[in-house]
């Protein structure tokens, strides 16, 4: 009786003990909000945090591509011009107007051709005697480079022998002109042409 | 988690869980705060919310306790005066002052025991997991300390009874 009674007022003490309410938790609830609604927002595997890294990586690649087009840029201006191939043909500073050019120099020669044979002395279409036994395309070629290093007018007036002299020259220059080949040299009908005669008399000293 | 479900679980727990760790730290405001920001941390909700909200509180409330307590070594006996646990009611007959300093006496022990059952509604075997004993130990601690209670606070209950009556 005194155990159940005991019983009885342990309950009611139970009971009276927690109806005592707990003081106010002092938990910053607008805080909490606020951290809730930062964390939503950068919720992992959402799609905020997949765009997250989308602008910062467009800007690195965007820099690395320049970064590259731009050391390209630089190299290639380091870089030396590309070499084509043939003859390397330069103006002759060192031309004068009696005809001599730097060919005349041992120390200061011009460009030479492949087709010059080796140990042979290069022809000087300047010179008389020179121009007088030119037979063959190497010294067409000659030619060709002694006029584009000098100029047509560094040539001096020709002066043939004979009339056969005169027809074997012309053809020759037709042909480095590309107005016709050495198979057309005989035919004198289908020659002519207005700026072949005209150079042929610049050539030749001619008044036009 | 939505603010509706978190102002819920504010609303229902806060209070107890505030109760709960101040009988390890003085901030024990700052220990539930802790606790309701490890749970929006993990953006799902632990099943049950309420054990794992009062394990929460007791690991944050012990390790503040230790900090406090290298703390306080430097600090006044004057700042160790602790505020009453309770509002003032006096429709439940027992002194919130008096409550707080008796529950104070307690050991720890039966006092966390008695708080996590009467103001957090866990059932024994809810404790026996946060406290890592077994439900038993919890059991007869919780039936010691209420005694403890009773009888230091049963004259002042009693008298408040009859009167009342």
């Amino acid at each position: 009786m005194a155990e159940q009674q005991n019983n009885r007022q342990l309950s009611d003490f139970e009971r009276a003990l927690s109806s005592l309410v707990p003081r106010g938790s002092g938990v910053n609830r607008d805080r909490l909000m606020f951290l809730a609604g930062q964390m939503s927002a950068a919720q992992p595997g959402g799609r905020a945090a997949g765009l997250r890294w989308l602008w910062p990586m467009a800007t690195a690649i965007s820099t690395a591509a320049a970064l590259f087009l731009a050391a390209q840029v630089v190299d290639q201006r380091h870089r030396p011009a590309p070499q084509i191939g043939g003859p390397d043909v330069q103006d002759d500073p060192l031309a004068t107007r009696d005809g001599r050019t730097s060919d005349d120099r041992p120390d200061q020669r011009g460009p030479q051709w492949a087709a010059t044979p080796p140990g042979q002395p290069t022809p000087d279409f300047a010179r008389d005697e020179t121009r007088a036994s030119w037979t063959g395309p190497a010294q067409l070629f000659e030619l060709r480079r002694t006029i584009l290093a000098v100029g047509a007018e560094g040539l001096a007036p020709l002066d043939y022998d004979s009339h056969r002299d005169r027809v074997v020259a012309r053809s020759y220059w037709d042909e480095s002109v590309g107005l016709r080949t050495r198979h057309d040299a005989g035919r004198q009908d289908d020659m002519p042409s207005a700026f072949a005669n005209w150079t042929w008399s610049l050539i030749r000293g001619e008044p036009l | 988690m939505s603010p509706e479900v978190l102002g819920g679980l504010i609303d229902a727990h806060a209070a107890a869980l505030a109760l709960y760790a101040a009988q390890w730290t003085d901030s024990a405001a700052d220990v539930v705060q802790e606790a309701f920001v490890q749970l929006l941390r993990r953006g799902e909700l632990p099943e049950p919310i309420t054990p794992w909200l009062y394990r929460v509180v007791r690991n944050g409330a012990i390790n503040a306790a230790r900090a406090a307590s290298r703390r306080r070594r430097h600090e006044t006996a004057a700042a160790a005066v602790t505020q009453a646990w309770f509002e003032s009611s006096p429709a439940t007959g027992i002194e919130a002052e008096e409550a707080t300093r008796a529950l104070e006496h307690l050991p720890a022990e039966q006092r966390e025991v008695i708080v996590a059952r009467l103001w957090g509604d866990l059932s024994f075997q809810e404790i026996a997991d946060i406290t890592g004993t077994a439900a038993s130990t919890v059991c007869r601690r919780y039936h010691l300390g209420i005694e403890t209670l009773r009888k230091r606070l049963t004259g002042q209950w009693l008298s408040n009874r009859t009167i009342d009556s």
